[in-house]
């Protein structure tokens, strides 16, 4: 079971590994994608929402993907925190971007929902004004990270900035249990969704994470070789 | 699909451009550090 820490340790394994596995998650994210969008705009009309049930397929992976991006993101700080590791600090930093375009898509998915549902674009209430500080604390990873030229001490400022703001995930995902919200509470998990919409719903949170593991590999690898090519641009400069 | 059409699919453009642009800014990245690299590396 040492073989994902090896990775970790090893750039020149992780990039042999990459190569092959980055382009396989994006087969299979179209693949699962393709199959659950099929599903999807065949499954028929909801009794209540009508055809608006089609915005859940996307609107719930991407609202899976904010948190789970968010988890991996806090994961690789702590580590490029406690062993000061360049790819867990790459990794870091390369699911910054992805988490927070996930976290747009949850949003603004969202709201096009609860229009003609709730009748409202928006409202304050704790599931949407958790997954909006998501975002802002997204942001703030990636504005700590560039304000800094020291790469180093930014890597460090932005590791403790994902660990405390990982407190948010359980405020985000009991934010329907501690609070009385207009947000619905869990359905895909609570066995009450009827399997005509619940396989579209989790093909696509399979796609979506396949899209994410793609997606993620490839800036990593995309981060190791600007890494890669600022210490020979360095050395050549001392030469 | 009449009804709703105006919500569904913005929705569903929105999510193609956001993912889309995010896999094209993925790969166009990692392949302008990897030629940079590749070049400095060579000298």
């Amino acid at each position: 079971m040492n073989w994902a820490p090896a990775f970790l340790a090893n750039p020149e394994r992780f990039m042999a590994f990459s190569r092959w596995a980055a382009p396989m998650f994006g087969v299979i994210a179209v693949v699962l994608g393709a199959a659950g969008l099929w599903l999807g705009f065949h499954a028929p009309p909801d009794y209540q929402q009508g055809l608006t049930v089609r915005i859940l397929f996307i609107h719930i992976p991407a609202a899976w993907l904010c948190e789970f991006v968010y988890a991996c993101l806090a994961v690789a700080s702590f580590l490029a925190l406690v062993f000061r590791h360049m790819l867990a600090d790459a990794a870091a930093q390369a699911a910054a971007p992805l988490g927070a375009g996930f976290t747009v898509l949850a949003l603004a998915t969202g709201s096009l929902w609860g229009r003609p549902m709730w009748g409202t674009w928006w409202v304050w209430d704790a599931r949407l004004t958790s997954v909006l500080a998501l975002l802002l604390i997204y942001i703030a990873y990636m504005a700590l990270r560039a304000s800094l030229d020291d790469e180093v001490k930014a890597a460090r400022a932005a590791a403790i900035l994902a660990l405390v703001g990982a407190v948010n995930l359980p405020i985000i995902h009991y934010s329907v249990v501690w609070w009385n919200t207009l947000h619905q509470g869990a359905s895909v998990m609570s066995g009450k969704l009827a399997a005509v919409y619940l396989w579209p719903v989790l093909l696509m949170v399979l796609a979506y994470t396949a899209l994410f593991g793609s997606l993620w590999l490839v800036r990593i690898r995309g981060e190791v070789w600007r890494r890669r090519a600022e210490a020979a641009a360095l050395r050549a400069a001392r030469a | 699909m009449k009804d709703y059409a105006a919500y569904i699919w913005p929705a569903y453009a929105i999510s193609a451009i956001v993912l889309g642009g995010l896999a094209v800014a993925s790969v166009l990245h990692a392949r302008r550090w990897r030629k940079r690299a590749e070049e400095l590396l060579r000298k």
